[in-house]
């Protein structure tokens, strides 16, 4: 019994005096580490923003996206700095992303926090987004690491979002460019590459999408779409301000009508080169938008023919086909007019072989055995697209007559 | 029990009753830090400072803790000092304790401490047993620093951060894994058992002469006289 | 003065030495090492150079340091150099596979007492330390030089879900598809792994076992089992390496047990497991369960007592 109760004071007695020693060193130790880490956290907010004294964090909206993690005010008016958590998607390691937007909209700095794949998309990639505002129309993706590099992108993008919501920022400013590729984009899905993008080029102030789709202009903040054949699509307003204006759709159905024309030049010069004796009428079909960019009518040795060109996306690029057919649909000839496929794959689509096994075939139903390229799926469902829209096209085409 | 004298206790430590080569105690913060120096140094220095601390700590105690509470006591104490260990690290030297993460706080449940505190310590005066931490602690960080340099030369093509210029593009990062510490372990292990002849550990004897704890364990008869003297 | 033996009777005499059977296994492998160089260039000739100089150099050198008797005249080493050179690819930089090929011979088989005393096959063993070292190197997709494949990864990474094609069965067969120098073309391995039984060096047992085990359960966890075992290292691994004298069971119910083991954790390891190929790994789990395998299987010897 006396054991028990030495063993129990010793114990206690230890205990206590141990507390004692502890305490004391904590209450000398505690401010300390608090500060480093509060500092450390300022540090990384301090980066963001360049020449930052202090900051005061703000909470986001209820709406706002949820890879924004915090907000903070700048105490002199400098600006803002969000930081951010997304993840690099393909492989699902955290990205921490702190970045720096001044007053007036544009990125000071962006810190990479928490990455462990910077190798990813290089060490450089984020210092690409300094000085670009919200519409951020400098930055590219960078190729082979898609994911990662649009998960950054779209990181970026939403910390504008959540930014605009509670702060005054300025917004920024898209370019003409961006803005026809996503009017084009959204008003003909057609023209949206494997990675739903549409890209665009531009000639005498008319963009056209990659795949010769859709047509648009820019004006005042508006982008007019037309589809490949010079009809009318669509507008969209990229500024509450800014609505339709007529005279701006005349100018795009022009403009369009007359790059379709030299289009159809040449396709016509094609169809020369396979039937000598053939005249060609340009067709323009309404309500056409799909991946066919071509529609023309033409006699040949006493028979009346259909061609349509059509271009859909495989693995590198558009790959652009021309089919033609005879008045009940029955394939005359198949043809492909270019490609960005690689090397061996190109080839056979190009081949007699390939394109020999068309002839014969009746639009809407050609063989799978025809269609398919053994071993690249890419290619093959961009074939296999064009022929299901030039079946829809042929028909409306047809009915119009 | 063999009279040891004061400077004997301290060095052998070092090499041949290291705790980790030749006693292989204390393995997992070995093998957990050792991927660079840094932290190997870091680690080795807290865990010798505690080992240090405890010892006196319970050695100066060694005559007030009744026997049935005496692991438990001796956990407080060295837990008391980790913990303080902690929170000066994370106070004043705050990358090196993100560094060590969680082998900080492992290092209450190092065999090295309490089985010098159970052995040494609660059966010799304070500056011996200052001394055994010493050579221990100092063995201990020794041993650290010799694997740490290997793996990370070897697996990082660097010394203590600093990059050396050919190793850095040849690394072999198998030696910064986890499959390579154990390599480099067993093949230190070796070197040491080379260096002392066998003679830290005779592997060819069985029984009280061939464990290295033989000089100061309650369980070999030769101890139980000299213990009941010491007492 | 070579050794005398003595022993008791019967005095059975056989031609038949270490060194034969390493021979008859170099002859097997020499359809696949001639089938890499072709497929993949000169880069395999040196890759293979590399391994087999240094693993009979590190012999070579462990015995003169030791002071034992010199072995490499008993081909083992080159064997395993040989073997390694096969399951890597062909773009590795050359000091990496002659690491490997020395971690082989000195840690995996020198230091546990040389062959026959080894507890997992050396070349599978250094196979895992080089994937574990250098996995950016050797997990490269390598493809046969006259590109008339064109795909994202080896037949094995489109099987695990990377993007990719996969090549016909005649392709894979054949050998014209990504991977490591030996372990494309089947055909060659198949010859030499025929060759092999018939020379007596191995039995059928442990090689159909593991590629039937293969086959059928891929088929049962509804992957294409042509393609599973016409891929990757199974090939090579079933008829080389799984039938290794020192660390696979002698009894012939041990062999089968063996294979079968190595299949299924092959199996699991390619459809459930992050990594694509899950030969080495099975087989190296296999070895180190071998002696408890050859216990459980023993076989009573003739007038044996009663335990």
């Amino acid at each position: 019994m006396n054991d028990s109760v030495k063993s129990v004071i010793a114990l206690v007695v230890i205990c206590l005096v141990v507390t004692v020693a502890l305490s004391a060193v904590n209450y000398v130790t505690a401010p300390i580490i608090a500060e480093n880490s509060s500092k450390a956290v300022m540090g990384s907010l301090a980066e963001a923003l360049p020449g930052a004294d202090g900051f005061e964090e703000i909470e986001p909206a209820a709406d706002a996206p949820e890879t924004v993690k915090g907000i903070y005010k700048e105490n002199n008016g400098l600006g803002y700095v969000v930081t951010l958590e997304t993840t690099s998607q393909y492989s699902e390691s955290p990205m921490g992303i702190t970045v720096g937007i001044g007053t007036d909209g544009i990125i000071k700095n962006i810190v990479l926090t928490n990455y462990a794949e910077t190798k990813d998309f290089g060490a450089d990639y984020p210092a690409t987004y300094v000085g670009q505002d919200s519409a951020l129309s400098g930055v590219e993706l960078v190729s082979g690491v898609t994911y990662s590099s649009t998960a950054f992108r779209n990181a970026v993008t939403d910390a504008y979002t959540a930014l605009f919501a509670v702060a005054d920022v300025a917004a920024g400013e898209m370019s003409d460019d961006q803005m026809a590729a996503e009017a084009i984009g959204e008003l003909l899905p057609s023209s949206l590459d494997n990675t739903g993008a549409c890209k665009v080029e531009e000639a005498d102030g008319l963009y056209v999408s990659a795949n010769k789709t859709g047509y648009a202009m820019v004006a005042d903040k508006v982008a007019y779409v037309t589809d490949a054949f010079g009809n009318y699509v669509g507008c969209k307003s990229f500024d509450e301000a800014a609505s339709e204006d007529s005279s701006a759709v005349e100018a795009v159905k022009a403009a369009a009508a007359e790059a379709y024309a030299k289009v159809s030049e040449k396709n016509s010069e094609r169809i020369l080169k396979m039937y000598e004796d053939a005249e060609v009428s340009v067709l323009v079909p309404q309500g056409v938008q799909s991946t066919v960019n071509g529609a023309y009518r033409f006699t040949s040795g006493g028979s009346t023919y259909y061609a349509m060109t059509a271009s859909a996306f495989g693995y590198g690029g558009a790959v652009n086909v021309m089919y033609v057919v005879d008045e009940n649909g029955e394939i005359a000839k198949f043809k492909v007019l270019s490609h960005n496929e690689t090397e061996y794959y190109g080839d056979v689509v190009s081949q007699s072989d390939y394109t020999g096994g068309y002839p014969g075939q009746v639009l809407g139903s050609i063989s799978d055995d025809v269609i398919a390229i053994s071993g690249c799926t890419f290619t093959t469902n961009a074939v296999k697209t064009a022929a299901e829209d030039v079946t829809a096209a042929f028909s409306a085409v047809k009915e119009a007559q | 029990m063999e009279k040891q004298s004061k400077l004997s206790i301290m060095l052998k430590g070092f090499i041949k009753e290291n705790p980790v080569f030749v006693l292989v105690l204390g393995t997992c913060p070995t093998l957990a830090v050792t991927d660079s120096v840094s932290r190997a140094l870091g680690m080795g220095i807290a865990a010798a400072i505690v080992l240090i601390c405890s010892n006196m700590a319970i050695s100066a105690l060694r005559k007030v803790i009744p026997d049935k509470v005496r692991i438990p006591a001796y956990i407080v104490i060295i837990a008391g000092f980790v913990t303080l260990i902690q929170m000066l690290m994370n106070a004043y030297l705050p990358d090196l304790f993100t560094a060590l993460g969680t082998y900080l706080a492992l290092i209450v449940v190092n065999c090295i401490i309490l089985g010098r505190a159970e052995m040494f310590a609660s059966k010799h005066t304070v500056v011996e047993s200052a001394l055994d931490g010493i050579g221990m602690g100092g063995g201990f960080t020794l041993a650290l620093f010799c694997m740490g340099t290997v793996r990370e030369v070897l697996g990082s093509g660097s010394f203590l951060g600093f990059r050396i210029p050919f190793l850095q593009d040849h690394t072999i990062p198998f030696f910064t894994q986890a499959a390579g510490g154990f390599f480099v372990f067993g093949v230190l292990i070796a070197v040491v058992n080379k260096i002392t002849r066998g003679k830290a550990i005779s592997k060819k004897e069985f029984g009280c002469a061939g464990c290295p704890s033989r000089g100061t364990c309650l369980e070999n008869p030769e101890n139980i006289e000299s213990a009941k003297e010491a007492k | 003065m070579s050794k005398l033996i003595v022993t008791c009777s019967p005095h059975i005499c056989t031609p038949r030495t270490t060194r034969s059977i390493m021979l008859d296994v170099l002859i097997a492998l020499l359809p696949a090492a001639a089938a890499s160089v072709i497929i993949f260039g000169i880069s395999s000739l040196f890759v293979i150079l590399a391994c087999v100089i240094s693993a009979v150099l590190s012999e070579f050198v462990f015995n003169v340091i030791c002071r034992k008797e010199q072995t490499i005249g008993d081909l083992s080493s080159a064997v395993t150099g040989l073997l390694l050179a096969l399951n890597i690819p062909s773009t590795i930089p050359l000091w990496q596979a002659s690491l490997g090929a020395i971690f082989a011979i000195i840690v995996v088989k020198c230091l546990f007492g040389g062959i026959g005393q080894n507890f997992a096959n050396p070349a599978i063993t250094a196979r895992i330390f080089l994937l574990l070292s250098f996995s950016g190197t050797m997990t490269a997709a390598v493809f046969p030089q006259n590109a008339d494949v064109v795909s994202g990864a080896t037949p094995l990474g489109v099987l695990s879900g990377q993007d990719g094609t996969l090549p016909t069965y005649l392709d894979l067969f054949l050998g014209n598809c990504g991977g490591a120098l030996g372990e494309t073309c089947a055909l060659a391995l198949l010859i030499g792994g025929v060759y092999l039984i018939v020379r007596g060096v191995i039995t059928w047992h442990t090689p159909v076992v593991f590629i039937a085990t293969v086959f059928l359960f891929s088929l049962v966890l509804g992957q294409d089992p042509v393609a599973e075992i016409l891929s990757g290292g199974l090939f090579i691994g079933a008829f080389f390496m799984a039938t290794d004298y020192a660390t696979t069971p002698n009894t012939m119910w041990g062999k089968v047990i063996f294979g079968f083991g190595c299949g299924i954790i092959t199996v699991l390891i390619r459809v459930f497991g992050s990594y694509p190929e899950g030969v080495s790994f099975s087989i190296l789990l296999m070895n180190i369960l071998t002696p408890y395998i050859e216990r459980w299987t023993r076989t009573k010897p003739f007038g044996g007592a009663k335990e």
